[in-house]
């Protein structure tokens, strides 16, 4: 019973194609992590900064999501069938690890072929990274039922802990990263024991669980109240989408089952982007200036180009309403304003970093300038390009904002695309002077292309009716 | 009655407020709609019925603009549905539609309102939300009103202008008796040309005094409520009417 329930929950919140793609891509760095002898790439900055970030950023996501990968139709039918607790809940738990097991193989998945020192070095880090995948799951099962604040501060804690190595301080875990393999294995195992142990005690009594969640998703009303009245067409566009940003805990990835939506000021992202500017700008004097490119001028602009584009754009059309925005005005005019104030919004946000580079360029360092033009150009308008991508591959309208399905699909993978190409951008640019000029101008004219063409709005407003979002 | 094909509404004559000409419309391999030809004479109010999948839901968004036909032609008062003329006189209520869930009750109210440079807005806003009873919840988040208060919303987004030409589809959905009554009212109200799309007979008596069956993409009959009633035999109930009609038995 146990293997028929756990592929009825498998086959039910993921495609097929989804689950191939994951089989693969986890075959594939198995496969080549035996049999690949690399070079000494593991205890390079690179990947030290890299994987660090990728961790960081997991940790935190699956915190504030909190997701668990249930469907309102298990609650109507799966849990009223007289099945074993015990094999519910594991079959839950490796639902849940197939959720958020994709977002953690894409980001570290590869790292294995790169692993240097010999099977056992590579048993090791394998062994490490599926405790991290263990610890991402049981993070996410946990965070399910806590309040945002609490959230917000385990996420916090967690962060900060993350980051300790690149300062020297090897006592955490992501230590197996930055060359502190054992300290880091045996952290991770300790964490690992009592999220594990909470988790699986979480699940064994997850519809309870899940109606809390439910019933206390939010407040009934926002904090803070916006006004439209007075103004025109355009200036509402812009006050609605310019001074605030919508979050959401819906990001399609993380078998995540409720929608949370806060919306916050712009002004209070004023005071972080300073903050992450001075680290930013404290680890890059910290390298110091050798090197063909400072490192963390590099993976500075990689991540904060990545995501704020991300944050900027992942939830404009999901909380968009066809029947009301492109009703009221063309449809172009719309789209126009709401390009203008994503560029704009992200251009704030982007210049506490432009202010960084500008000062390690007085300094000389090296890429400088071409992150200076990135960050403060070709960021600030990738926001409209996502969008616009996303709009062509994968968007799921938010409607509800009590439970969603945990479905996943392939097609949400296609979502990443523009990480990808981004990726490229950010590296082009910050590498090359004139790569970065050229980034710029293939930007400056795709926006351009994208908001001046009437065309486009309306085949993409059409073709987003024709996958049902009205 | 013998199926009507390409055929202006029932008596009704004029210049149509509502036109659609030989609509052709696929989603991929699936036709929708197949050479759909409709006629609504200005402020008449028309009920679009069909079974599930016929059509109705492609009919209202290709009318609002939200999709192209692949063929035919469609306009509202003589204007192309993507022309800003046709977009101040429509308002549009889609099935189980969800206002905007980032805002609350009156601040969709508010920013719908802006974007379509309604006048004295907060006087309209607060006849709406007072006739919708809806002022309790005006600073609340839409995810947290009940079914029923956000199809309210709903209703008041779509008339907020009071349009010319109103589109609708299944606008009762979820609505206790007495606001199903007050928005019965506020239609017949707006003096408007209406077509509300529906499967269920009595909300298109209630609504509408006319009809135009559709299944399968086509347009099978249309004519006025009364024409339609004549079409029932001795004990036999205007759904069966409708169903023999939809199916061509007769």
């Amino acid at each position: 019973m146990l293997g028929k329930l756990v592929k009825f929950l498998i086959v039910t919140r993921f495609s097929r194609p989804l689950v191939a793609f994951i089989f693969i891509f986890l075959g594939y760095s198995v496969v080549m992590g035996t049999l690949y002898n690399s070079v000494q790439t593991r205890s390079s900055p690179f990947f030290n900064y890299y994987l660090v970030g990728v961790l960081v950023f997991l940790i935190i996501f699956m915190v504030f999501l909190g997701g668990v990968a249930l469907m309102k139709s298990d609650l109507d039918y799966l849990f009223t069938l007289p099945l074993k607790r015990g094999e519910m809940v594991i079959s839950l738990y490796l639902a849940q690890f197939m959720a958020t097991g994709v977002s953690f193989l894409f980001a570290v998945g590869y790292v294995l072929p790169y692993v240097s020192g010999g099977l056992a070095a590579k048993a090791v880090m394998s062994g490490d990274i599926a405790l991290l995948a263990l610890l991402v799951t049981s993070l996410s099962i946990l965070s399910f039922r806590l309040g945002q604040r609490e959230k917000a501060m385990l996420a916090a804690a967690l962060g900060v802990w993350a980051v300790l190595p690149l300062f020297g301080i090897s006592y955490s875990y992501t230590a197996i990263f930055t060359g502190g393999i054992t300290i880091g294995t045996v952290i991770i195992i300790a964490m690992n024991i009592p999220a594990n142990f909470f988790a699986v005690r979480q699940l064994s009594d997850i519809e309870i669980g899940f109606l809390k969640s439910a019933s206390r998703r939010s407040g009934g009303e926002f904090r803070t109240a916006e006004s439209f009245e007075g103004l025109s067409p355009d200036r509402a566009i812009y006050a609605h989408h310019l001074s605030e940003l919508s979050l959401t805990g819906r990001f399609g990835i993380g078998g995540s089952v409720s929608v949370r939506i806060s919306r916050i000021r712009l002004y209070y992202l004023l005071i972080p982007a300073p903050l992450l500017a001075f680290i930013y700008l404290y680890l890059a004097f910290s390298e110091g200036n050798s090197g063909p490119v400072n490192i963390t001028v590099l993976l500075g602009s990689l991540y904060v180009g990545i995501f704020t584009s991300i944050l900027f754009a992942q939830e404009v059309l999901s909380h968009e309403r066809a029947w009301l925005a492109f009703l009221a005005m063309p449809i172009w005019r719309y789209w126009r304003g709401l390009a203008l104030s994503k560029i704009l919004q992200t251009l704030v946000i982007m210049v506490p970093f432009v202010v960084s580079d500008a000062i390690l360029g007085l300094y000389g360092f090296t890429g400088a300038l071409n992150a200076l033009i990135f960050m403060g150009a070709t960021v600030p308008l990738s926001p409209v390009i996502v969008i616009y991508f996303q709009s062509r591959l994968s968007v799921n309208q938010i409607v509800d904002t009590e439970i969603m399905s945990g479905q996943q699909n392939l097609k949400q993978v296609l979502g990443l695309a523009p990480i990808l190409i981004f990726s490229i951008m950010a590296v082009v640019s910050v590498l090359s002077l004139t790569g970065a000029i050229a980034v710029l101008c293939i930007s400056i004219g795709s926006v351009a292309y994208l908001v001046a063409n009437p065309r486009i709005s309306e085949n993409m407003v059409f073709s987003l009716t024709e996958k049902g979002f009205v | 009655m013998t199926v009507l094909e390409s055929q202006t509404v029932g008596a009704y004559s004029g210049s149509g407020s509502i036109l659609l000409e030989g609509v052709r419309k696929a989603y991929g391999s699936t036709v929708a709609l197949d050479g759909l030809s409709i006629e609504i004479p200005a402020g008449e109010k028309f009920a679009l019925i069909g079974p599930n999948g016929a059509g109705k839901s492609t009919t209202l968004k290709l009318l609002v603009g939200l999709l192209r036909q692949d063929a035919g032609t469609i306009s509202i008062m003589g204007h192309p549905p993507t022309s800003m003329e046709a977009k101040k006189m429509l308002g549009y209520l889609p099935e189980d539609a969800s206002p905007y869930a980032t805002l609350s009750v009156r601040e969709n109210l508010e920013y719908v309102g802006a974007l379509r440079g309604v006048e004295q807005l907060r006087d309209r806003i607060d006849k709406m939300l007072s006739e919708l009873t809806l002022a309790e919840y005006e600073r609340s988040k839409v995810g947290k009103l009940s079914r029923g208060n956000r199809q309210k919303l709903a209703v008041a987004l779509a008339l907020i202008h009071q349009p010319r030409v109103v589109l609708l589809d299944e606008p009762l959905n979820y609505l206790d008796i007495p606001t199903q009554e007050r928005v019965v009212q506020m239609l017949d109200r707006l003096n408007a040309t209406i077509l509300v799309s529906t499967h269920i007979m009595s909300i298109a008596e209630r609504l509408t005094d006319g009809a135009i069956v559709i299944a399968r993409g086509r347009k099978v009959w249309s004519g006025s409520m009364g024409e339609l009633q004549a079409q029932a035999q001795p004990s036999e109930s205007i759904e069966s009417v409708v169903v023999r009609l939809m199916t061509g038995a007769g």
